[in-house]
């Protein structure tokens, strides 16, 4: 496919834009030659993925983001990343990860369940709970077969477990019965739940009630969820990705 | 099936949350009371609902009940936190804590199976609660909790519009107006829900327009004609309304002229809904036009099941960094850029080699800063102090402002190496200022710097959430004070970014 330079123009016109504002809504005119020509939107694909990103197209808007392999840009993931570059605060961080996901297996309902996806809200206590219930799963899994995990996941698993155990829910006694503000701290469940859920509400995916310690899920997330693990092309990329083995340790 | 048991299934459906209403709940004498009560606070919360009242906040909902433990006399030997227990037993099921739904089991007479049912009492009013400003969550009746309300009034349960307006008409003939207006106040909230929903199904079919086929194909297109007939005959029938309430006073009292606006209001809202549903029907058949293929393609993978049940729970990834493979993708990216420090190092250095070579005096200075090794925060605080309270003023600050800066100050800066490091770890990197005051970023100088900042004086907290950033002023001189050449650079505070 061969584009014109006025084409590689307005493909790298959304791209820089997109990478300054993250997300464009479809209606806005620069996306225009996007929908209209299909040259633009290629060239505009090659151009991302050079940059080991994705461009994703919602219903209602575009998004710009990172490649499960990573990309030559930072994300608010990465930056939060440096924070536990340690080898000792490596366990808090594969933790916050943990409970990342444990909140989008909430919150990903049925397709056809999503007329009511709106009222999937969850509590701080609720993803503690299930936090809680995964590492149990998975603690006895270790002491029922030896080797069941990988050597590198069930140290980590490990360390997630003496993350979990060594830290209390919440704060102790007066600190909890105000409704203060949620802080993140590595001190307690609900602090490391808050790292988290922070993460996700400085990238605009969810809301967080604080005096309720209650999550709620934005459509920008759920068009995320749609766009990046839903999709089975998509699907297959990334369990290839986390399936092969790795030979190599540490960052990848 | 015996077919007595004909329906049984909706019957038990919709008893069920009446059954449960005020069970299990741990209130001491007040559990006697309980289940009146909550259906005061229902009435309560459907009135303020009907005025547009947004004081339906779990704080209003705790007011509202003590108001009524008192109207009943009941409130005297009553706790707060009884009452507090009350609510939070009609916002959820069980703790608080975890926010779960009532459950309840029924007989499905088609499958000829127990099956569950979950439901609220109270849940979220989305448009009122505001959350992207922070708000807290504002609580509207659920359509068991509404049922409830409708059952104790003997209200038919097929509530057609057409219906009620014939009902209304009879009322008004007998002169009978309050009542007449009551049941108008039930037609609107009745007629207001079917808005909303009318209205968030335009929204979801916007989104997904997979659902217009998903609704259990209640096509709505090939009842164009049937439904734009009713609503023709239910708008006549609010002429008629007006029409029976002017025949029957010639003298007009005040009761008469509240239940004439009544009517007119009702009548606008009917019209509102009249047009939303028309408006989506319209669209649906846009969408099926402009996405025909949305409407074939099914996937079958999703987050739950193939990466989390599949993988994750299963055996795990091979390696704890292939987390970040997972989550990744969720999020976007932007560009970053590293000063070199070796720029900004070579030109603080080059000058400091010739000063060197001139005083005595600079020599001392200069070997003192360089030998000091316990950072002395206060003195470095003391240096920045000043800079960000401008900064927090004008958002900006130049360090080509110090240009002219007296000996003894210059000394100052020159005595800290770490208060002038931090002029150029602001210009490394932009930083976003998040939680100030917690232990996360202890080997981030800038962010120790503002934490001391903060332990002084408590408005340096309003810096949560802003992000700082640095540029060379252009067309700018290096600042050159004795023993130091330094860039001129320019902080500037910002909003953080927010959608």
């Amino acid at each position: 496919m061969s584009y014109t330079v006025e084409q590689m123009q307005q493909a790298s016109i959304i791209f820089f834009q997109l990478l300054k504002r993250k997300t464009i809504e479809l209606k806005e005119n620069l996306v225009q030659p996007y929908l209209e020509i299909e040259e633009v939107r290629d060239a505009l694909h090659v151009i991302a993925a050079e940059a080991g990103t994705e461009v994703l197209q919602t219903p209602e808007r575009l998004h710009l983001l990172s490649r499960a392999q990573g990309s030559i840009f930072a994300s608010s993931f990465t930056q939060m990343k440096r924070n536990y570059s340690q080898l000792e605060t490596k366990k808090y961080f594969y933790t916050i990860n943990l409970i990342i996901l444990v909140f989008l297996a909430e919150i990903d309902v049925e397709d056809f369940g999503r007329l009511y996806w709106e009222n999937s809200s969850i509590s701080y206590y609720q993803l503690e709970k299930q936090v809680y219930t995964v590492l149990e799963r998975w603690k006895k899994e270790q002491e029922v077969s030896e080797g069941w995990f990988s050597a590198d996941w069930a140290i980590a698993v490990d360390d997630m477990i003496e993350v979990w155990e060594n830290t209390p829910v919440d704060e102790e006694g007066e600190a909890r019965e105000r409704e203060s503000k949620l802080t993140s701290s590595r001190k307690t469940h609900i602090g490391l739940i808050h790292t988290a859920m922070r993460l996700l509400k400085d990238e605009n995916l969810v809301y967080i009630v604080e005096e309720e310690k209650r999550v709620i899920p934005r459509v920008e997330l759920y068009e995320r969820l749609e766009g990046v693990y839903h999709n089975q092309t998509r699907y297959q990329e990334m369990k290839n990705l986390i399936e092969r083995t790795l030979k190599q340790g540490g960052e990848s | 099936m015996n077919e007595r048991l004909e329906g049984f299934g909706e019957r038990v459906k919709r008893l069920n949350p009446l059954w449960l209403l005020g069970r299990g709940m741990q209130l001491g004498n007040l559990g006697d009371y309980a289940q009146m009560v909550i259906l005061a606070l229902f009435l309560e919360i459907f009135y303020r609902e009907l005025d547009g009242n947004l004081n339906r906040r779990r704080q209003d909902l705790i007011e509202i009940v003590t108001a009524i433990l008192k109207d009943m006399q009941l409130l005297d030997p009553i706790e707060q936190d009884q009452i507090e227990r009350l609510v939070d037993g009609v916002l959820w099921s069980g703790s608080s804590d975890f926010q779960q739904p009532f459950t309840s089991i029924y007989f499905n007479e088609k499958n000829e199976t127990m099956e569950t049912h979950a439901f609220r009492y109270l849940k979220e009013d989305r448009n009122a609660s505001q959350w992207e400003k922070g708000g807290r969550t504002v609580y509207q009746l659920s359509d068991e909790s509404l049922e409830i309300l409708f059952m104790s009034r003997e209200i038919l349960q097929e509530l057609e519009i057409g219906i009620e307006q014939l009902y209304v008409q009879q009322l008004i003939k007998r002169g009978n107006f309050h009542k007449a207006k009551q049941r108008l106040d039930d037609l609107m909230a009745r007629v207001k829900r079917l808005i909303q929903s009318e209205q968030k199904y335009q929204v979801d079919i916007r989104r997904n327009p997979k659902l217009i086929f998903q609704q259990g194909t209640n096509l709505r297109n090939n009842r164009e004609k049937e439904i734009k007939a009713q609503f023709q005959e239910e708008k006549a029938r609010f002429d008629e309304l007006t029409y029976t309430l002017n025949r029957h006073q010639s003298t007009h009292t005040e009761e008469h002229r509240r239940l004439f606006e009544k009517i007119e209001q009702t009548r606008q809202m009917h019209d509102q809904l009249a047009k939303v549903v028309l408006e989506n029907m319209a669209l649906e058949l846009e969408l099926r036009v402009k996405f025909p293929h949305l409407f074939w393609m099914r996937s079958r993978v999703n987050f739950r099941q193939q990466i989390y049940e599949d993988i994750l729970l299963k055996k795990g990834v091979l390696h704890p960094d292939l987390m970040e493979a997972i989550l990744l993708p969720l999020f976007s990216v932007h560009p970053d850029f590293i000063f070199p420090l070796d720029w900004a190092w070579e030109e603080q250095q080059s000058e400091n080699m010739e000063e060197v070579l001139e005083e005595e005096v600079e020599q001392e200075v200069i070997e003192e800063t360089y030998q000091q090794r316990i950072v002395d925060w206060k003195s470095i605080v003391d240096l920045w102090q000043p800079i960000i309270d401008q900064l927090m003023e004008d958002g900006h600050f130049s360090l080509s402002d110090l240009r002219q800066l007296p000996m003894e100050e210059q000394e100052r800066w020159l005595k800290q190496k770490e208060a002038i490091d931090l002029w150029i770890l602001f210009y490394n990197k932009a930083i976003t200022i998040t939680d100030l005051g917690s232990q996360l970023n202890e080997h981030d100088e800038r962010i120790i710097m503002l934490n001391h900042l903060v332990e002084r004086d408590s408005k340096y907290r309003t810096l949560e959430g802003k992000r700082l950033y640095t540029v060379i002023e252009p067309d700018t001189e290096m600042i050159r004070w004795k023993g130091l050449v330094i860039t001129p650079f320019q902080l500037i505070l910002e909003e953080g970014i927010e959608r």
